[in-house]
């Protein structure tokens, strides 16, 4: 179903397809929360968090786009895990020792998936020590595959600040994937 | 153009996902859906239409009538055929017409705020600055459209050009708004009605008196008034702005 029937539908009563919303969401959710906290872990709880939250607000909400509204709430979630748990980029370095679990994943898998998630890893910590701003502006881009506009509006700036903010931060991470050797 | 490889890279962040982890929460979500109750908020355009169907007939009827005088008007004009009725004195009629558009809007938003129709909507949880706002919305797209209307047979009836027949219009119009817009934030009780009537028959006699006055309206000024249009039309919708702000804090 198309998002802004579906959110029409909601908004008239049948709550039972906030389930929908959901489903179609919690990856790119999941994903974006992972990149921001730089936490794979808490990201799960974002999202949970996120989503909770658009239930709560559902009532008020008038469509534009429902992708973006949700990356704005887990946003503002993550901003809000920021302040509580004073995670800066020092204690985000090394992610792999910041989550046992994940550790014992990757000596129980293979080497590809090991791999995989070295790479992954590598990313969320690259981007921990990007500035805020650019992080997000390329959390959104990259990940979320908005709109220079789109990501203008959830970052409440201006174009050209969001674009400068990819811009850096793509020169950033390209000068670094070179020196690790991820070329693609 | 994104870059293709950390496109590539970032999209990679999916594989580690595990759903295992998000079904853990899943319970907590369908909790939140379960318990839920979806509150029906009407957008714009629902409210635009509630308030479209509450207008009260008194203002259909009232512009009902400035409608047919206007076309009496037209007709004993008949193309400059009559002799009684020469353009000079059209036009002034016409300016003397378009003062008394705006009342019946003024009036209707009056009553919204009399007899205790505040504290019964307040009691309702009714969000008044919202309903005056769409109310006042309504009753500017209909005195809109009627001037439009009038301006087109001004135009179409005589040799005037629309920009001379707006002007013609638009000056009674905008004064007697900023008139009818002072009264209602200034002017407190039941002398409201006889200030509205007063502010209309002031700005008819001024649009007429300024439209008799042949050099007032000439081509050559037109600079000079649409700028002192514009300037009219800034302070009424600063004047609507203020009068909404103070029916938000309830100080109307």
């Amino acid at each position: 179903m198309e998002d802004r029937r579906l959110i029409k539908e909601i908004q008239q009563g049948h709550k039972e397809l906030l389930n929908v919303v959901v489903e179609k969401y919690y990856k790119d959710i999941y994903g974006f929360c992972a990149y921001l906290s730089g936490n794979g872990e808490d990201a799960y709880d974002l999202a949970q968090e996120t989503f909770l939250k658009f239930i709560r607000y559902v009532d008020n909400y008038q469509y534009r786009n429902l992708k973006g509204y949700l990356l704005t709430i887990a946003r503002n979630v993550c901003m809000d895990y920021f302040r509580k748990e004073k995670n800066n980029a020092k204690n985000m370095t090394n992610i792999v020792d910041a989550n046992p679990e994940e550790k014992d994943y990757l000596l129980t898998e293979g080497e590809a998936a090991f791999e995989q998630a070295e790479k992954r890893m590598w990313l969320r910590a690259q981007l921990q020590t990007l500035p805020a701003p650019q992080r997000e502006a390329m959390v959104l881009y990259y990940y979320g595959e908005l709109k220079i506009r789109e990501i203008a509006d959830i970052m409440s700036c201006s174009v050209p600040t969001a674009k400068s903010r990819i811009r850096q931060g793509t020169e950033k991470l390209r000068k670094r994937c070179k020196e690790a050797g991820y070329e693609g | 153009m994104r870059d293709k490889r950390l496109k590539k890279l970032f999209r990679e962040q999916e594989s580690g996902f595990e759903m295992d982890k998000w079904q853990e929460r899943m319970p907590d979500i369908a909790t939140a859906i379960w318990e839920k109750q979806i509150v029906h908020r009407p957008g714009k355009a629902d409210i635009f239409w509630t308030q479209l169907c509450y207008i009260e007939k008194s203002y259909w009827m009232a512009q009902f009538l400035i409608l047919t005088f206007t076309v009496t008007i037209f007709a004993v004009y008949n193309g400059g055929d009559n002799l009684w009725l020469n353009l000079k004195t059209l036009l002034a009629l016409i300016s003397c017409v378009a003062a008394f558009v705006g009342m019946g809007g003024i009036l209707g938003l009056n009553r919204m705020f009399s007899y205790h129709m505040e504290e019964l909507m307040s009691t309702f949880y009714f969000n008044i600055g919202q309903m005056a706002s769409m109310r006042l919305a309504v009753y500017s797209a209909v005195d809109l459209l009627f001037l439009v209307a009038v301006i087109a047979g001004v135009t179409l009836g005589t040799r005037i050009s629309v920009l001379i027949a707006a002007v013609y219009l638009l000056v009674p119009f905008l004064l007697s708004n900023l008139c009818y817009f002072t009264v209602f934030s200034l002017v407190k009780g039941k002398a409201k009605g006889a200030a509205f009537a007063a502010s209309a028959v002031f700005s008819s006699i001024i649009g007429a008196a300024v439209s008799g006055i042949p050099v007032c309206y000439i081509y050559d000024e037109m600079m000079t008034i649409v700028t002192i249009l514009f300037i009219a039309v800034l302070t009424l919708l600063a004047e609507i702005k203020y009068v909404l702000r103070s029916l938000r804090q309830e100080a109307v």
